[in-house]
Formats: C-alpha cells, structure tokens, sequence
C-alpha cells in the first residue's frame, strides 16, 4: 500500500514521472509490447504498467493503450484503483489485451473521519457511511431526505412537505434545546447547508455520531457531525453521465371534513347542547344556496381540497462528468431540480435549484521516487435556489389550518366568478353571513391577497476550496486549505388592500417588501500529518491542525424595505420603487456579526498489527462569542479498538466468522450555538420597543434607547460528553455484516435562555443550566448474496433506540415551558423542559375517559374529586358527557398541580429497511422508515375561540349519550366549557408509523441491446410514500416543524400541517 | 531542488499556522452600557425608553393595572365575550388561567430596571445640572409611577432601586411605599418648576403623583398591613410616614405640595366638561345628536393643548402588527362597542371588545345623587345604548355582563367620511391625523385610536387638594364646571361622592374604594344587577362567592403571576391559593 492510500486515492507506490530517461537506458536489450487495458466498461485509462522486478513502466493513454520495451520473457504489472492487479507474462506476444476486474475487497474500505480518512477496520469510533449511489437511487429533491432510513442513529423528520422545506436532524436524540442540527462539514469546510446540495453532487456522507470521533471538531461537535464529500475526480478516461426524472406528486390523505349540510346540522347540534335551539339558517345563506346543501346536491365547499395541487409536476435533471490522467483528474456537474407543492393550488409552493460543481486535483510535483511532493486541488459550488410558498405553520396565516377550519357553507366564488367576498358575505339569506359569524370570510381570497400568493426568495451560494498539499518526505503531509464563501439571498412580497370582514381579514394599506443581504467569508485550515510505522507492527498517524474563521460587520449586511401605495398594484411589479409612498417607508439594514474563532487540534492513531487500536483527540477551542476569560474550551477524546478475528483463538471460525472488531470510546464535545455574538455584554439597544410619541408627533417618534439583555460574563461552552461501546462484524465472506452500538451522552451546562426574575428587568437570560441525558442502542444488519451468475440481492436493516430525559436545570424553576397558546388561544404552554421527563414533553391534564350516566359520575366524584363535584375542574355543574380528568396530585381537586407528562414528540425506536435485488439488467429497490414511540398534539380548530370553525367527521365520534365515546366529552360550543379548552390527552395522538418511502423498478437497456453506444442506460419507475402505515388521524405522521422558530425544542405539534406528498416518478441514467 | 521544496514547506506551513487574534471583536449594533448613556441625546434616548413602557403595556391591556381598576371597581363590569373570561374575572375579583397579568408585571419591572438604569447612569453623564436634575426628576417619577401601580395591584411587591441581575423578593410594604414616596418627593423638588406641555412629565405632575400616592397608601393601610387591617371597614389614614431617607413625611408636608401645583402649576380646568373627552372632536361633534348645535370644542382639536391634561398616554400612526401594537390605545379598542356592529348604528361610539360595561349601581346612584340631571357630567360620561341609533344587544351572540349603559369617555370615537363605503370612518384620528403614514392603513379600528390618554387630570389634583387639607375650595371649582352649586362645608361622603362623579370610569375609583374602606359594600351594590347575557336579559349573579367574600379574601390585590412565585420572587398573595379564586365561565 502507497503512502496515500489511506486518503483514499491508492496510487502504487512506484510511478513514473521521469519514465523517459529509464526507458531509454533500457532500450539495448528489450523488447516493444503493445497492449489494450479494458475494463468491463471499456478503455482504462491511465492503468499503470510495470515490469515486475524493475522501475520500468508507463501508464495507458486515452484508448486504453499502451507500449513498453520490455525485457523479453518479463512479467507486467496491470494496475488501477480499485481493480486487482493483474499480472501478465509477456511471452511471444507483442500485443496484450487486458482485461481488468474490480475488486473492493483489495482495497481497504476507508472512512472519512475528519480532517483526513482511516481504514475502516481500524476505526474505532461510531461512524455510518453512505454511499452517494444509495442517496441518489432514491431520487430525493433534498439530501437528507435520502438518508432517513439509512443512518441508524440520526433521527430525521421533515419539517413539512413544501418543497425546500428542511428537516429536523438529531444524532442521537436531542442534547439540546436550541437547534439539534450536526454540523455539516461539506468538503472539509465546517458550517455548511446540506440544504443546498443536489444529491446528484454527493459522493459520500460520514456520518459521526460518538464523541470520539467529533472531538476532532470539537466545540462544533456536540451535536455530532456529517462529513460530505463531493464527487472527486478520477483518474482515468473521461464518464459523462446524465440522471434525470419527472414525476407527479399528490397528498396522500385527506382528511373527511364537513360538508355544508353536515356542518349546519352540526352546528344545529351544538346550539342545543348549549341550551339553544337550530338556527334559522335561511336568515344567513341565500335559500336558492341553502336548498341546494340541504338536499344534498351541493356539498358545500371542501377547502382543503380546493387549494389542492393535483398532479403536481416534479423534475430533476444531473449532468456528471469525471476524468483525469494520472496527475491531474476532475469533476463536474450541473444539476436543475424542480418541484411544485400538493397544495396552494391558484397560489404557488414550489422550489426550484440549480447547481454546478468543479473539484479537481493536479500533481504539481512528483519526484523521482514517485512521491507527490506538491498536489494543489480546488472545489467549487455553485448553488442557486428560488421558492415561494404558502403560509404554513401556527394556526395564524396557515394556509392548510385556515382551509381545515373554514366554513363550508361558503362558496368559493360568486356567480360573477370573483372570489365571495365582503358584499356577497353581507348580502347573503336575510341577515348576512355577519349577523351569524363575523369571522367567516373566503380562506382562499384571503390567501390569494395575502403573502402566501405573493412571494419570492431567491438565494445563491457560492463556496469555494483551494488546497496544497506537501508531501516532504513520504508519510509526512501538510495540507493548506483557504475557504472562501459568498452568499446573497433576497425576497419580494406584495400585500394588496383587500377586505373580506370587519374583523380584521382586510388591509387598507397596501405592503411592497423588498428584503435582500449579501456577505462574504473565509476561513483556513492547516494540518500536519505524520504516518509512520515502527518495527513493522507499530503503525502510527499523528495529526496537527489549526483552524481559524472570522466574520466582520463588513463582511456583510442585509436590508429590509417595506412600502406601501404600489402604483401598479399587483406582486410582479412590488418594487419599493414602484411605491408612491416612499417617504414612510419603513427600513431596516443590519451588518453581519463580529466574530472570531481559532482552534488547535491534535489526533494520534495507533494500532499494533492492525490488531489493537488507540486513538487520542484533543481540540482546544477559542470563541470571541464568550466574555474575555470564558474564550477557550478544550475537548478531549480517547477510542480504542480490537479486531479479535485476529486472534489464533478465532482462526477455527474463520471459514464464516470473517471479522470482529470490538470499540470503545469516551470524549467531550462543545456546542456554541447561541443566538446573540455579544450575549455576555450588557448593552443599550435603539430598538423599536424604545421610542415615545413625545410632543403630539402623531407621525413619529423620539427615537429611543434602553437595556438590551440581562448579561451574562460566565457563559461559556455546553459540553457534550459521551461514552460509547460497539463492534463491527462480518460473517460469511462478507455477506453478512453487522454493527452494534451503545452510548450513554450527557450534554451539560446547556446554554439555556432561562426564564430569571422579572425583578431583573428581563424575562429570560442566558445560562448554562441544565444537564440531559441521552441513551440508546443503535443495530445494523446488511446481507448481500448472488444466486448464481445473474442474480444479486441485498437487505439492509438498522434500528435505532434513544431515552432522552433532562436531568437538571439550575434554574430557580426546574423546569422551562414553551409553546404558548400553539394549540389554541389562551392555552398556555403546552410543552415543558423539565427534570425527570424528555426535552419537549407534551403538559397538560390526563384523562381517563368521559362519564357516560349518573353511577359513573358518582364514582368520578369520589375517585378524582374528594367526594365533591366543586372540586372537579368543570365546578358543580359537572355532568355526563364531561371528561374524566385525573387527580394526578392525589389531593381530591383537580388543579394545574395534576396537570402531567401527555407524551412527547421524539421516537422511541427509528428503523431503516432497504431491499434490493438485480437480475440481468432489472433492478429492484425498496426502503421504508418507521418511526415508534412518539406523540403529535393535534388540533385543528382554534378550540377556544372559534365556535363556528368547520370540523372533520371525527365530530361523530364526540360523545352525545351514554355509551357513543369514552375519549371525546360532550360537543360543545367551541368558546364554552373546560373539556374542550383544557389541554388534555384528548390532543395528543399516538403517531407511530411505517413508511415506505421508495419503490424503485429499472431496467438497464445497454444489457439489452448489444453494441448499444451507452455504457448504461437505464430506465426506472420510482414511487414515493406509496404508503404510510399509523394509527395517526391527522394528514402526516412526521411533524418536525417547530411552529415557533425560537423554540427549536418545541415541536410534534399540528395544527394543520403539509403532508408529505406521494410522489410517482419516472426517469433514465445514461451513462456516456 | 530539495532545497526549494524543503523551504516551500516550511514556510506555507508557517503562514499556515499563524494563530489568529480572536479578542478584536466589536459590538456595532449596539452600545456597552460602560460607554452609554454619556451626551444629552444618550439620555434622551434612554429618557424615552422609560416612557415606552406606558406604550408596551398597551399590547395587553387587560392584564394592566388600569384596565383592572376599571373592570374591579363598583362601577363597571367585566364585559366581553363568554371566552373573553379574564375580563369578567377582572371584575368578580378572580383569577383565569395561569399567569394572568405577567406581562404587566414583567413590563412594568422592565420600565423600573430602563428608568434605574439611568438614574445610576446619570451623574457620570455630561449633561448640565439643570438636564440633569430635569431628567432625574422624570426618571424617578417614572420609577415611582411603575411602583405605585404595581404596588396598588400586587400589594408588597418587591422594590427595585437599581439594576439588579438577582431575583430580587418582597420586603417591608412601608419601606415599598415610602420610597414611592420619597421617589415623587424628590422629583418634585428636584425639577424645574416649567410646565411642559410636551409629554414630558415636570414638577407639578411628581407633585399630584405624591399626593395620589400618598392618599393611596395612607389609607389603604391606615389600620395595619395585615389582611384584615387592609379589609376593616374603617377608614383611619395615616398622618406621617417615614422616608428611607429618614424623613419624616406629614400631611402637612404633602398639602405644601399639593397647593404649590394648584397654585402654581398653571394647569388648569377646562371649561366645558364636555370638551375633555373626543366625542366632541370637531370630526364627530355636529353629527352626534347629544353635542350637535351646542358650539361644543374638543380640547385636543388639531393637537391643542389640554390644559387640564397633566400626564397622559401618547399614542402614535406606528402601531404594526409585528413590533409595538402598544403605540395605539388598546384601552379604547376593549372598551369599544361589541359585536361589529355598523358604525351608523351605535354612532358615535366605535367598534371593540365590550369590556368594562358601565355597572348598573352607578347609573342608580346617579339618578338617585341628582334626579334632576343638573349635573352635566353625567349625560357626559354615560350613553344609554337604547338611545343610540340602532344598537343591537348581545354582542357577537355571547356578550356577559351587558348592561344599557355605555361609558363614553375612553372608547373609539367614529366619523362621519363620506370617503368611506359605510360613510363613517372607524376612529376620527383617521381623520384628525390624516389618513397616511399609519404602519398599519387607516381604518384600522383596532389599531387607530391614537388621541392621549389622561392619567392625571387637573380636576383630580382639586379633589385631592379638598381631601388632604379637608377644605372645599377645589370641590366647589370642580363643582362649578360641571354646573353645580358650590357646597359650604367639608364632608369627606361629599369628597367621595365628587370624585366619583368627576373622575368616572378613568381608572380612579377603584383605589379610592379601597383606600375609604368602603369597597366590599361598594362592590356588593353590583351583585343581581340587571345584566344581559348573550343578548337576554338577567341577573349580574354572585360567582366564587360573591364580590364581598372576594374582597374580603384579598383586599383586593391581584393574585401574583404564576411564574413571579415559582421564580421565588414573591409569595402568592392570600386568597388565590384555593378553587374560589377560579373563575371558570359565566355559566358554569
């Protein structure tokens, strides 16, 4: 093995630079071969030749070809990366053909594990690795949306089914309550956007989940780390390949609402169980309309379906080319990804991207002993997205919530074809829709002059790797890397003067937004790496680094514009230009932060014989973001590792027992991840929450400065710590492989925004206060087999269990809430942070059922209430048909004291399941997902304040006499009674489910048709979310989205959620 | 070439591994405290950060110590809609939901911490002694200002006399008081003896603010500080307090005050009663049957000054959505009209919330006080809704606690706009102030009502001028321009009577019931007065006990936000630890 065979590149250790002068010399006595080298492909090029026993050699051309004199009867060495070397005795023949097999058992497999890459058998920290090819044959628009079921340990949930929405990444649970996301190291370069990557890009993901192995990034690492490197160029001829696709997107499941007739008996129902009586509908609804519900000929408006996208069209087009010769090789590609939402329908959801990429490499000096001594390379993205989007989220501006919500009495349209609005409304049956309702107003006009149907972001990333590389002596690499990014972004939003009630649906200003912000960084990161082996058996690699990253408030800066008066009044002409009213426009312009980071770091790898393993990290790491003093953490690590099928005690099994390898590990990591650079400075802020109307100024104001945080000088690193036991093993040749993990992580000292007292001024600051643990097992099992020549098939099965529980906060309450009023108006929170329960826990009152007659009220009262219905939450007027809540406390009241832990929104156990199978040119692959253990709080309607708001027909199941429900209490009106307004278990639904995520059917043609020009071209069918298998009553089981951007903890939370859709695609890899 | 390479090594990885300074970093978007405030627009500034505050707790005016003090007080009901339960809890003396007024309390700690950090800032600063002295005046009468309010609704609350990153808990109730006092004392030594006209408080407002303060705490707490000392029924002020500073403070000392303002001030009573309250604004008043043809003038008109306004509210078109809905009036938009309904029908009073109906006690009492109508404030302050052009009762079909009568003085104003589909324009500011530059459009009725509002009037220092010095010359005043015959003697039932009368429905009556020692009687007079319920009419029922028990259980302090106790920063004060103190709904 060469000196650089553990980066991966594997180039024989003796090559050729000066081949000319050797040649020649050798020219006396000799003989001229000429040959072809082929793979099963075609020409290799750039195959090195050697005769056996000499530094006589030389490499083959762009055909494959080649010619060497030779010392007749001599024996030629055939080799190339990643296929055996051949051997070839020259004979008599003058002209070879060789044919060259690829062979990855040769090659030790390596891992990349930061700053550099090891063998994999001698790592002995708990990484996943994932192929590029196993991410893009799944034909997802988003990277990790490929790497769900394939990542044992990294929990992903998508964040919502809009395109170019983002998902929720957790390695190993969450250790924090600020965002979990790992740090993405993209190329080498810390604090990249998986986001913007087209899977079309990836060569391979490294997954590091233990602390042993993101020691090495150290105060990034807390939250575990993926390595992603883009496709490299390869020596040898040039590939063009092109992936594309199209397919055709629809929600999965739509929920069973009301129609008009269902929903007025409905509402009838209601009026009585309060002690009302039917309303005269015909005062509201105009009786030609009103006719038509009651006999059933019209249904009313469905609004969800109505702002459904049916068909929506996706595509996806990748065009690779890779290449090289023996000094220099590349790689580039340019991808265009399009994909249009399941929902907005006449408003638009829909993302597209374009991205090119240039990564190549060049030796730049080779000396005469073959050794690189100077190689310099660059990569290069480019990245360019644009979207708009419907409002989704909190239950204000939801699109998807208002559509569950809204009244289908109303109809979309008038018989004008205009959107029924204000007039139409008013005018309605005798006494207009507002005499009834004065919240009733047309959900889709209102999303149509409201932001959701008039946006655009744009953005566009440029990122940018140069590197040398020195190889001074062999085994000894310094490694200077400069990185360079640059980043602009803008958005455009038109808001029209509309009115469709009195009730605040209406603008009479209209809103131009203009919003922009560019900025540029830079970074560096130097590293020495020393290989060595002594005595043969002792092998050594030794690393030094630095790193050092900067950003200044001119680097960069964004403004905001918001006018009103557009003189032309619609979105594509919403310029801050194309506004009369400039002169008050409202403007904000902000820099980027002043910040420094410089880190030292070290790792040392040993092993005895490839046999026993050792390895020792230690990062030392400085942030400006902490008070002088507090600047410097240092995060140590220590992993050792032992292959027993190295040992004679192991040779007996050896005909199936392959490989073992047992790791254990121990290390710290950091997590700097707080909102404000300067949070430990006290500080005075001109601010909008500052100024005072003094002197009549009814237009303005004084201008305004007050305290801006309570400081915090002590603050400093969270600290991740993590102890974790494992092993790797391979049976059968191969064909069976396993991998087992156990980890016990602690993060301490969480920077937490904790609520102080409001004595202080302020209601929250910064501390490091708290402590959550995370434990958990995660198992993979892979099997791969032939069945005769034709046939192969794989399974692939990872399982992944976490507990997370917080263990303390040092707050003066032990316990943080967040999620206010999500579920409803006037609410509360309905999530906690609390000692003894998982981050995020679901808090509210537990229930166990609904009194059904007078015998069971009787025992609820004595059982929950202390003998006495006042004591009950709902008072003395306690009845059947009310909930049962539980007298958690056991005080014999029902009070906040027994509200308890509901559930919470973090899986149990996560599974990946990958099936393939290929026979001839057909292929065949299935994945599915499945996620256990975890609840979802849903509520579809504004519970405590929207009395009138439609219901789905889970209405039916509420209770309306003895016996028809033990979980739903009484229908009441929706603004009445503590049933229905308390947060209870009545709103948290278990959320377990199956997916099956990719189907994918594809037949190679270039198998088919003989002499096909194409080395490849297949054509493949590919379904996605054919299926989901819950028990979930809601559209999607998979809620990730925090539906309060500053609580990052607080999510599993639907209110009207964008499913994920069910995607049918069709489309071709040709290869060139 | 060995050589070449060798050096090329060495150096790249010498450049390589320089290491870098991370300390020169720079704060630029905001200023260290160690370096602000220094000049007079750094205190300005920091000045107006102080005065924010009585903007900021307009985004939840419900949970404000004002908007209680108008719904708790025996003359007004909690109003609303059935789901809008904090306000009829505000008025039955209960509690809903957890951490009911927190955001009063953290915002009003937050103007305390904004005004103690300048006080400390202060001397170091650059600014002229008479700057200095001006601005100090206005910060500890701000400071003074926070207390009393929060003190008037919490009872012992903890006092913050400068910034403090501690959580900071309850001491002595007398100490709370007396540095409230000493507070208004100093500030009114200390400043300038100029009107200002400008929003900016001056001299004679610390000094009414003492004497308010002074009435308040005296009273309230003339028998002891324990419960039942605060709840007895007998009214025995205090005559002296001691300052923190060692001063001792007499009624006497406060009456030096109380007449230099009266004397000295230059404020003064507006001559028509009338002309105080918007309904006359120029916009409104020849449309509104009750002002038209009577040459009617509204103070304020084309932003004149009031000359009876001492401290008020200033409001302002920047109200958004997004940052501070607190720079328009939420008072008014919760005292609107309930139940959307068309401008032209309930004209001139605008659209809102419903809350704070006027108690049917007070319009009886009324009547009974002066069954001949001679006194104008009457019809001034109260609207009876049935001789508005087309009211309709119930609200949105759930309004609680409706009554007949509808205070006039607070809510939104309408216009006549022939601009405008309806032909009224939600809130004549749209048309006083024009109808551009608001952030979020005219016609916003939640958002534009933006006229000040009066927290201390010149009529009030009258009335508290007659009550510490037991004399009648500021009544009679009072009594003068409201119509009425001047009274020969002194009698402290005349002084009460007056200011209920004068001062209706501006949020001043409830402490004064407390600090008399005749709340509970005064509250029982509300229990089965005529109310409607969701537009039927019925009985204001007693609930959690009824107003006596309640106010008995708690004097009538608030219960202390939840999240203030589990901090550890205050106990809960008594009577709000058992169910009673929960109010579940109308019905229930």
């Amino acid at each position: 093995m060469g000196a650089c065979s553990a980066l991966g590149i594997a180039y024989p250790t003796q090559t050729f630079a000066e081949s000319s002068n050797v040649a020649a010399a050798a020219v006396q006595q000799s003989k001229k071969v000429q040959g072809t080298v082929v793979d099963a492909m075609g020409p290799v090029i750039g195959a090195s030749i050697m005769e056996k026993g000499t530094s006589n050699g030389t490499v083959t051309d762009l055909d494959g070809n080649f010619s060497l004199n030779v010392k007749p009867g001599a024996t030629l060495m055939v080799s190339y990366v990643g296929y055996q070397t051949q051997q070839v005795v020259v004979g008599n023949n003058s002209t070879l053909k060789v044919v060259m097999k690829e062979d990855s058992k040769s090659l030790d497999e390596v891992v990349v594990v930061g700053y550099g890459v090891q063998k994999k058998k001698l790592v002995t920290g708990a990484t996943v690795e994932v192929k590029g090819e196993d991410i893009q044959k799944l034909n997802t628009t988003q990277v990790l949306g490929a790497l769900q079921s394939q990542s044992p340990g990294v929990n992903i949930t998508a964040k919502s089914g809009q395109p170019g929405d983002g998902f929720k990444v957790a390695i190993r649970g969450a250790g924090t309550n600020s965002d979990t996301k790992p740090i993405y190291v993209i190329d080498g370069v810390s604090g990249g956007d998986i986001n913007n990557l087209n899977p079309a890009d990836i060569e391979r993901i490294d997954v590091l989940k233990d602390a042993a192995s993101c020691a090495i990034y150290g105060a990034n690492g807390a939250n575990g780390v993926i390595l992603i490197t883009t496709k490299q160029g390869k020596t040898g001829k040039v590939q063009v390949s092109y992936d594309g696709n199209i397919g055709w997107s629809n929600v999965y499941k739509m929920p069973s609402m009301l129609t008009a007739k269902q929903y007025m008996e409905v509402q009838d129902q209601i009026a009585y169980n309060n002690g009302g009586s039917a309303y005269d509908w015909s005062k509201y609804i105009s009786s030609d309309l009103l006719t038509a519900y009651k006999n059933g000929t019209n249904s009313g408006t469905n609004w969800l379906d109505a702002i459904r996208n049916k068909n929506a069209v996706s595509s996806s087009h990748a065009l690779n080319i890779t290449g090289g010769n023996e000094l220099s090789k590349f790689s580039t590609g340019v991808g265009y990804q399009y994909q249009d939402g399941v929902f907005g329908n006449m408003a638009k959801s829909d993302f597209r991207r374009f991205t090119f990429r240039l990564n190549s490499e060049h030796i730049i000096y080779r000396n005469s002993q073959g050794l690189d001594v100077v190689k310099i390379g660059e990569n290069v993205y480019f990245q360019h997205k644009q979207n708009q989007g419907i409002q989704i989220g909190n239950q204000y501006s939801n699109v998807l919530s208002t559509a569950l919500r809204a009244n289908p009495c109303i109809p979309v349209y008038n018989s004008d074809g205009d959107y029924f609005g204000y007039n139409d409304l008013n005018s309605s049956g005798t006494a207009g829709w507002f005499n009834y309702n004065s919240y009733t107003s047309n959900p889709i006009a209102s999303m149509m002059y409201n932001q959701s149907a008039n946006n655009k972001s744009k953005s566009f990333n440029l990122s940018a790797i140069g590197y040398v590389e020195i190889q001074p002596i062999k085994g000894l690499i310094y490694r200077g890397q400069l990185n360079y990014s640059q980043s602009s972004w803008s958005y455009r939003c038109y808001l029209p003067v509309y009115k469709l009630n009195d009730q605040g649906d209406s603008r009479t200003i209209d809103q131009t937004t203009q919003q922009a912000g560019l900025g540029w960084g830079w970074s560096t990161t130097n590293t020495l790496n020393y290989k060595f082996s002594l005595a043969k058996a002792h092998h050594f690699d030794a690393l030094f680094g630095t790193e050092y990253g900067e950003s200044r408030p001119d680097f960069g800066e964004s403004i905001s514009g918001v006018s009103t008066s557009s003189i032309y009044g619609d979105f594509s002409h919403a310029y801050l230009t194309l506004t009369n009213d400039r002169s008050a426009a409202t403007v904000t312009g902000t820099p980027y932060g002043d910040s420094r980071g410089m880190s030292y770091f070290g790792r040392i790898n040993y092993d005895f014989n490839e046999t026993y393993m050792l390895s020792a990290i230690i990062r030392a790491d400085g942030s400006s973001v902490f008070a002088p003093g507090h600047r410097w953490g240092y995060f140590p690590s220590v992993s050792a590792g032992w292959v027993v099928t190295n040992e004679k005690f192991m040779q007996p099994l050896s005909s199936w027992f392959d490989f073992l390898k047992i790791r254990a590990g121990w290390g710290q990591n950091g997590n700097k991840n707080i909102v404000d650079a300067f949070a430990y400075q006290a500080t005075f802020a001109y601010d909008d929450y500052s100024n005072y109307s003094f002197n009549n100024n009814k237009d303005g104001y004084t201008q305004g400065a007050s305290p801006s945080r309570l400081a915090n000088e002590n603050l400093t690193w969270e600290t991740s710590e993590q102890t974790d036991l494992g092993f790797d093993a391979r049976f059968l040749g191969g064909r069976l492989s396993t991998t087992f993990d156990w980890y016990y992580k602690k993060t301490k000292d969480l920077l937490l925004y904790v609520p102080v007292a409001a004595t202080t001024g302020f209601s929250k600051q910064w501390q490091n206060a708290g402590t959550v643990r995370n434990t958990g097992i995660e198992l993979a099992l892979n099997w791969n087999d032939n069945i005769g020549k034709d046939f192969s098939y794989g399974v692939g099965w990872n399982i992944a269990v976490n507990s997370n529980e917080v263990t303390k906060i040092n707050s003066s309450q032990t316990y943080i809430e967040g999620g206010n009023d999500l579920l409803a108006q006037n609410t509360g929170y309905l999530c906690r942070m609390e000692v003894g329960h998982p981050i995020g826990y679901f808090y509210g009152y537990k229930t166990e059922g609904v009194i059904q007659n007078a015998t069971d009220l009787a025992e609820y009262i004595e059982k929950n209430c202390g003998g006495s219905a006042s004591n009950s939450l709902q008072g003395s007027s306690l009845k059947p048909g009310d909930l049962k809540f539980v007298d958690v406390d056991g005080d014999g009241k029902i009070t906040t004291a027994d509200k308890t832990d509901l559930g919470n929104p973090h899986p149990d156990v996560t599974m990946g399941i990958n099936l393939s199978a290929a026979y001839k040119g057909f292929d065949i692959s299935v994945s599915g997902y499945a996620a256990l253990g975890q609840q979802v709080a849903r509520s579809w309607r504004k519970f405590t304040d929207g009395q009138y708001e439609n219901y789905t027909t889970e209405v039916y199941n509420y209770w309306h006499g003895e016996g028809t429900s033990n979980k739903y209490p009484l229908l009441t009106p929706g603004n009445t009674g503590v049933n229905w307004q308390s947060i209870s278990d009545i709103y948290i639904e278990n959320a377990d489910y199956f997916r099956l995520q990719n189907l994918t059917v594809g037949y190679d043609f270039a198998k088919l048709i003989k002499k096909c020009p194409f080395p490849q071209l297949r054509l493949y069918f590919a379904a996605q979310n054919l299926f989901t298998i819950t028990g979930y009553k809601g559209m999607d089981p998979e809620n990730g989205m925090a539906l309060n951007s500053s609580e990052a903890w607080v999510t599993g939370v639907d209110v009207g959620n964008y499913p994920q859709p069910r995607t049918y695609l069709f489309g071709v890899n040709i290869k060139f | 070439m060995k050589k070449i390479k060798y050096i090329l090594a060495v150096g790249l990885i010498a450049t390589g591994f320089t290491s870098c300074d991370i300390n020169d970093v720079t704060n630029v978007t905001e200023q260290s405290t160690e370096n602000f405030p220094v000049s007079t627009t750094d205190a300005v500034a920091a000045l107006a950060g102080i005065y924010e505050n009585l903007n900021a707790v307009n985004a939840n005016p419900q949970e404000t110590f004002l908007y209680n003090a108008m719904l708790a007080s025996d003359d007004q009901f909690g109003g609303g809609g059935t789901n809008d339960k904090l306000m009829q809890a505000e008025d039955l003396l209960c509690n809903y939901g957890t951490n009911m007024t927190n955001d009063f309390w953290a915002q009003r700690y937050q103007g305390i911490n904004r005004a103690n950090t300048l006080i400390q800032a202060l001397p170091n600063t650059k600014l002229t002694s008479t700057e200095k002295a001006q601005y100090m005046g206005e910060a500890l009468f701000m400071r003074a200002f926070f207390h009393y309010e929060l003190a008037s609704m919490y009872g012992n609350v903890p006092l913050m006399t400068a910034p403090s990153g501690e959580t900071m808990t309850q001491g002595d109730v007398k100490v709370l008081w007396g540095q409230i006092i000493q507070d208004l004392r100093d500030a009114s030594i200390m400043m300038p003896a100029t009107k200002l006209t400008t929003g900016h408080v001056d001299k004679y407002c610390a000094e009414a603010m003492l004497s308010r303060a002074w009435l308040f705490y005296t009273g309230m707490y003339g028998n002891g500080t324990d419960l039942s000392s605060l709840v007895s029924t007998t009214y025995n002020p205090l005559t002296s307090v001691t300052l923190p500073n060692g001063v001792v403070f007499t009624k006497d000392s406060v009456a030096k005050y109380i007449d230099d303002c009266v004397n000295n001030s230059g404020y003064s009573l507006v001559p028509d009663y009338r002309n105080l309250w918007a309904y006359t604004n120029k916009y409104t008043v020849e449309d509104y049957s009750y002002t038209k043809g009577k040459g009617l003038k509204w103070v304020e008109d084309d932003n004149a000054v009031n000359p009876e306004s001492m401290f008020a509210i200033k409001f302002n078109k920047l109200s958004s959505w997004s940052t501070t809905i607190g720079y328009g009036n939420g008072y008014a938009l919760h005292l609107g009209i309930r139940g959307g309904q068309a401008y032209k029908n309930t004209f001139p009073f605008g659209q809102g919330w419903g809350a704070g109906p006027v108690a049917t006690n007070l319009e009886n009492d009324w009547n009974s006080a002066d069954p001949k109508g001679a006194d104008i404030r009457h019809s001034a302050s109260i609207q009876n809704v049935n001789d508005l052009p087309a009211y309709t009762h119930g609200g949105w079909a759930d309004f609680v606690q409706e009554t007949d009568y509808y205070q006039k003085k607070l809510g939104p104003i309408s216009a006549v706009d022939t601009a405008e589909t309806s032909g009224y324009s939600c809130c004549f500011e749209n048309l006083m102030y024009g109808k551009k530059g608001w952030t979020q459009g005219s016609e916003n009725m939640q958002l534009n009502n933006i006229h000040d509002l009066v927290l201390i009037r010149f009529a009030d220092v009258l009335l508290m001028q007659s009550e510490i010095e037991e004399s009648v010359s500021g009544i009679n005043k009072v009594r003068a321009r409201a119509g009425l015959p001047a009274i020969s003697s002194y009698s402290l039932t005349a002084l009460q009577n007056e200011r209920r009368w004068e001062l209706a429905f501006e949020g001043i009556r409830w402490n004064d019931i407390r600090r008399w020692h005749i709340a509970a009687t005064a509250l029982e007079k509300q229990t089965n007065a005529a109310v409607y319920y969701c537009g039927s009419a019925g009985k204001n029922t007693a609930h959690n006990g009824g107003y006596t028990a309640r106010y008995n259980a708690t004097a009538g302090f608030k219960k202390m936000p939840d999240n203030a106790v589990s901090i550890g920063s205050v106990v809960q004060n008594e009577g709000w630890s058992s169910s009673d103190a929960e109010y579940t709904g109308w019905n229930n």
